[in-house]
């Protein structure tokens, strides 16, 4: 008796689950007969960090409103994913080769993705004749194997934004070498209201461990002449992390910090968003940073317009600068390649790229967009300037990894938890760990 | 009688004290939160530090509801978490009671079992999830998501309840059993109500567990009309700019329904259960 | 106990049944898998290089995984030490039924309802060095007299961590204890008053007994989730300055999200398995004498 009446329970438990199970098959066939519905109309599902992003986001969605008041046919749905999460969401998606029709690529990421074939080759998809109206180095900065990943939309290289009215006012000129950079910063490094502790520094340094940090970390170490991996004459990997070089300028970069005091506080926990902050309360003078940066830092302080200015990278050996190449990759699996392609071309047209640079300050990839006349103000001057000096990503497989590499060794130098020589030595070991495990 | 008595009260005067230094170690962040969430975007990073700004704002907390589709954010929550709190509670209390009342083969196996689903870093699971769920056609849906919360949920779920029924004397099953109750009947007339302060404790547990999930229901989900309160608020965290007031305004409006639960639930805290009364 | 054993083990089947059911289609699945890639060089998709126990055999090759596990072991024993400390002692003030309890309890579950994203962005927000709500009090009360940097000095970076870990932590110990004494009978005491207990005695032969079994779960479970916690600390100081805060959790999701070593990451999870297995197993044979 007791029994029965347990197993009676126990099993219309069962019984319930079950039925959320079939539940849950039901619905899958409803939403597909949703989309058959309205078949006349194609949906471009894309994956965007973009919208997660203010401003960029809605400008985003601006202009994929106006596409779609041209093209009826066609509605574009865009899935946000924050910047962090990319490559996760895209590594899943793949996996389950549920990828969206288009998707967010960089540089960094395009050889894993074209690994496992979720990029289609855009160099055939879109014809030579198309991409001829690029600038070929940032055509090759997206590309693998000589096959386009991802269509170039906008570049965010890395250069020294700069108070220019501070600068001005102490009749400082724009920092060409780092032994002007550290004068300037040393002069802009003040008690300004004489309560006898620092609340102005020279340079917000950007030095949190990951990409954020290396991403400025690494074009500096450039312009040292350092290479933080290359190709000898023999065509083999090779790393300068260990040579002379690389210590004079990780040392110059720590003693920023430790020794010349032009850092604020935090150095090892301030990321973009508390630089970029820091700037816009008038507390640094010079901060390196992609061109984005600009219209971030107005947006919080719209006193600042027009104040902020940019330079290439201060030269020790030579200028330097990354490309900071973002664009949509047309996935694979798509059903509707050309008319996401339709799509991505209009996105970089002149107006729609001129559009989106007044918006977030992100420079244009097509030659006759980057000749006009908005590029040419002190905000963006030095910006179109670094592009020229910008090195192409190495084409490492694991070269991601770099990132990790040199943001331990200035921390570990810039907490004093290690001296220099430990500090680089720990750094070119890990990279000739990752150099001979490359095939 | 009167030493006894001043020696209560130093003892309430002592609780007290730690309750309130506590209490301020909790409030002032919280209400930091509160205060960020009241800032116009201006005002949220300026010096000197203000409790309360100048500009008293509500528009983060509009914001919320009418630039981003939070609505939409917390009927899927609500929906989720709810369903995924009832079954799970449900299973794992069967299971809490035939693990602490009976002794079967393979019962040492199912307890580590369980503790074992929750020893892998779930970092690694995230992709695998995605397979199983994509097999049985569940990406993007309600019940993939109830799933894998009640699938979370239950190894602690049940570890618990079996901790709190094993408190319970078996004797009452004894007595309600000569009684002529069945087994179901002893376990839901007389076990259940007496471990109702686990069961809401359990109860927050799980509500909480799924409610608060970021990553899997970040991955698990595509469409926007899926996302669930997390997802809508780690998209405030950007990578250029972090949306502090919108967030933290979104973050009291989505603790506000656990708030309220645990209030309704804790009253079952405090009815002190005496076994007397049943046996 | 023994008369029910015997006949009825049947319906201990059925009990735990919907549990295993459901556990088995999900979870059985995912670790089996995530052990699985430990064996290989793989993104997941299309490359599948068999390479062995060569990953456990690199990360066992080198010193650094080590001092990881360390640091992840003293973060976790000083996290859930003090969840256990604050949380068991506010529980039992709690229970002490005095006016106002009600409202102390809101209080002190708040910091376990604010999702982790949430906690660590917060924070990190209290401890900046020039905004931070922190400094500003510190410098207030004249206890310093130039910023600290919480989150970027090696002798302060770690236990900040720690304690903002404590904080978001502690609030569930203390429900689940406050739970398991409630359904400890009063009777007991009552009982235990007419035999002349003092209130240490009838803690330690009535209290702590009642409350052993969730104590034990809660040990076990607290510690395994702390030991691979990511998110908090992730978000506060990415296991930097330099390594002081590197946890386990950190490494494994460099590797596979960030380097894209699935295989690699995969092997130090089914580590974490393994070290969090010998916590559970060393926890239930010291605190448990008669289970199983």
């Amino acid at each position: 008796m007791k029994g029965k009446q347990m197993k009676a329970a126990i099993w219309s438990a069962c019984l319930l689950s079950a039925l959320f199970l079939l539940n849950g098959c039901t619905q899958k066939p409803e939403t597909t007969q949703h989309s058959q519905s309205n078949e006349n109309k194609i949906t471009l599902r894309i994956l965007s960090v973009e919208q997660t992003e203010k401003p960029e986001g809605p400008a985003e969605k601006e202009l994929a409103d106006q596409y779609m008041a041209e093209h009826p046919n066609i509605k574009i749905e865009f899935i946000g994913v924050p910047y962090n999460e990319l490559y996760k969401k895209v590594t899943a998606l793949a996996t389950g080769g549920d990828l969206p029709d288009a998707f967010f690529n960089t540089p960094e990421f395009m050889r894993i993705a074209n690994r496992m074939n979720a990029a289609a080759d855009l160099t055939s998809l879109l014809g030579k004749d198309y991409i001829a109206e690029f600038y070929p180095n940032m055509i090759n900065e997206a590309s693998v194997d000589g096959k386009l990943q991802f269509l170039p939309w906008f570049a965010t290289p890395q250069a020294l934004i700069y108070r220019g009215d501070w600068f001005e006012k102490e009749g400082l000129g724009a920092p060409e070498t780092w032994d002007d950079f550290l004068k300037a910063a040393l002069k802009l490094t003040k008690d300004t209201n004489g309560d006898g502790t620092t609340d102005q520094w020279g340079f917000g340094m950007i030095g949190t461990r990951n990409s954020s940090g290396a991403a400025r970390f690494i074009p500096f170490l450039r312009t040292f002449g350092v290479d933080e991996i290359t190709k000898d004459r023999n065509g083999k990997w090779i790393t300068e992390l260990h040579t002379p070089q690389a210590k004079e300028a990780f040392q110059f970069y720590a003693d920023l910090n430790n020794k010349h005091g032009v850092v604020p506080p935090g150095t090892l926990e301030n990321g973009f968003p508390e630089v970029a902050n820091l700037m816009a309360n008038n507390k640094v003078a010079m901060i390196i940073s992609g061109p984005n940066a600009i219209g971030t830092i107005t947006s919080q302080n719209p006193n600042l317009k027009g104040k902020l200015y940019s330079a290439p990278l201060p030269k020790k050996e030579r200028h330097s600068a990354t490309f900071g190449l973002f664009g949509y990759s047309i996935a694979e699996s798509s059903k509707h390649k050309n008319e996401t392609a339709d799509f991505l071309k209009f996105l970089v047209k002149k107006e729609n790229s001129l559009k989106f640079n007044a918006i977030s300050g992100r420079l244009p990839t097509k030659i006759e967009v980057g000749k006009d006349q908005q590029l040419s103000s002190p905000e963006f001057a030095g910006f179109v300037k670094a592009i020229e000096y910008a090195f192409p990503t190495p084409d490492f497989d694991s070269y991601s990894q770099f990132n990790d590499i040199v943001t331990e060794a200035y921390q570990l130098m810039i907490s004093k938890a290690a001296t220099t020589d430990e500090a680089i030595n720990k750094a070119a070991a890990r990279a000739n760990e990752l150099i001979s495990k490359q095939k | 009688m009167t030493t006894i008595r001043i020696r209560m009260l130093l003892l309430n005067l002592c609780s007290y004290i730690v309750l309130i230094i506590a209490s301020l170690f909790v409030l002032i962040p919280s209400l930091w939160m509160a205060s960020t969430a009241l800032k116009r975007s201006e005002d949220v990073m300026s010096t000197p530090l203000k409790w309360i700004p100048d500009t008293v704002s509500f528009n983060s907390f509009i914001r919320i509801w009418k630039e981003y589709p939070f609505a939409e954010y917390f009927a899927n929550s609500v929906f989720i978490v709810f369903t995924a709190t009832v079954i799970s509670l449900l299973f794992s209390a069967l299971a809490g009671y035939g693990t602490s009342r009976f002794n079967f083969r393979g019962k040492g196996t199912f307890l580590t079992f369980l503790l074992m689903t929750q020893m892998f870093p779930s970092i690694m699971l995230l992709i695998p999830f995605y397979k199983v769920l994509k097999s049985f056609g569940l990406i993007d849906t309600h019940l993939g998501l109830i799933l894998v919360y009640i699938s979370f949920t239950i190894p602690f779920c049940t570890w618990m309840m079996m901790g709190y029924f094993q408190s319970i004397p078996k004797e009452l099953d004894k007595a309600a059993m000569i009684d002529g109750c069945s087994r179901l009947r002893t376990f839901v007339q007389i076990i259940l109500p007496l471990s109702l302060p686990g069961l809401s404790a359990t109860a927050i547990y799980a509500f909480l567990v799924g409610w608060n999930e970021y990553m899997f229901a970040f991955i698990l989900t595509t469409s926007e009309s899926m996302k669930t309160i997390p997802v809508g608020i780690a998209q405030l965290n950007g990578f250029y700019k972090i949306e502090w007031n919108d967030m933290m305004a979104a973050s009291i409006v989505s603790s506000l329904p656990l708030i309220v639960l645990f209030l309704f639930l804790q009253k079952y805290f405090i009815s002190s259960l005496t076994a007397g009364a049943v046996k | 106990m023994k008369e029910l054993s015997g006949k009825t083990h049947i319906s201990g089947y059925l009990f735990v049944l919907p549990s295993i059911v459901t556990l088995m289609l999900l979870v059985t699945y995912p670790l089996l898998y995530g052990m699985y890639i430990s064996f290989f060089n793989t993104n997941l998709l299309n490359q599948w290089d068999f390479v062995g126990f060569s990953h456990y055999g690199d990360i066992f090759g080198n010193l650094e995984f080590l001092q990881r596990i360390f640091v992840t072991l003293k973060f976790t024993v000083l996290t859930v030490g003090g969840h256990f400390v604050i949380g068991l002692g506010l529980a039992i003030l709690l229970n002490r039924k005095l006016p106002g309890q009600t409202l102390f309890r809101a209080i002190l579950i708040l910091p376990w309802l604010l999702p982790e994203v949430v906690v660590g962005l917060l924070w990190k927000w209290l401890l900046n060095p020039m905004y931070g709500l922190t400094n500003h009090y510190l410098f207030k009360f004249n206890l310093i007299s130039a910023p600290v940097s919480w989150l970027s000095n090696v002798d302060v970076a770690f236990w900040a961590v720690v304690v903002v870990c404590i904080w978001k932590g502690f609030p569930m110990l203390m429900l689940m204890v406050l739970a398991g004494l409630q359904t400890i009978s009063e009777d007991l005491y009552e009982a235990a008053k007419i035999d002349g207990c003092t209130g240490v005695q009838s803690f330690r032969f009535i209290t702590l007994p009642g409350l052993l079994p969730v104590l034990l779960v809660s040990l076990i479970l607290d510690t395994v989730w702390w030991f691979k916690h990511f998110t908090v600390v992730w978000l506060l100081t990415q296991g930097g300055p330099a390594n002081e805060t590197n946890i386990v959790s950190i490494d494994i999701y460099k590797s596979a999200f960030e380097f894209f070593e699935f295989g690699k990451a995969a092997a130090m999870a089914v580590i974490v398995l393994f070290v969090c297995t010998l916590i559970g197993y060393v926890y239930r044979r010291m605190l448990n004498h008669d289970n199983d």
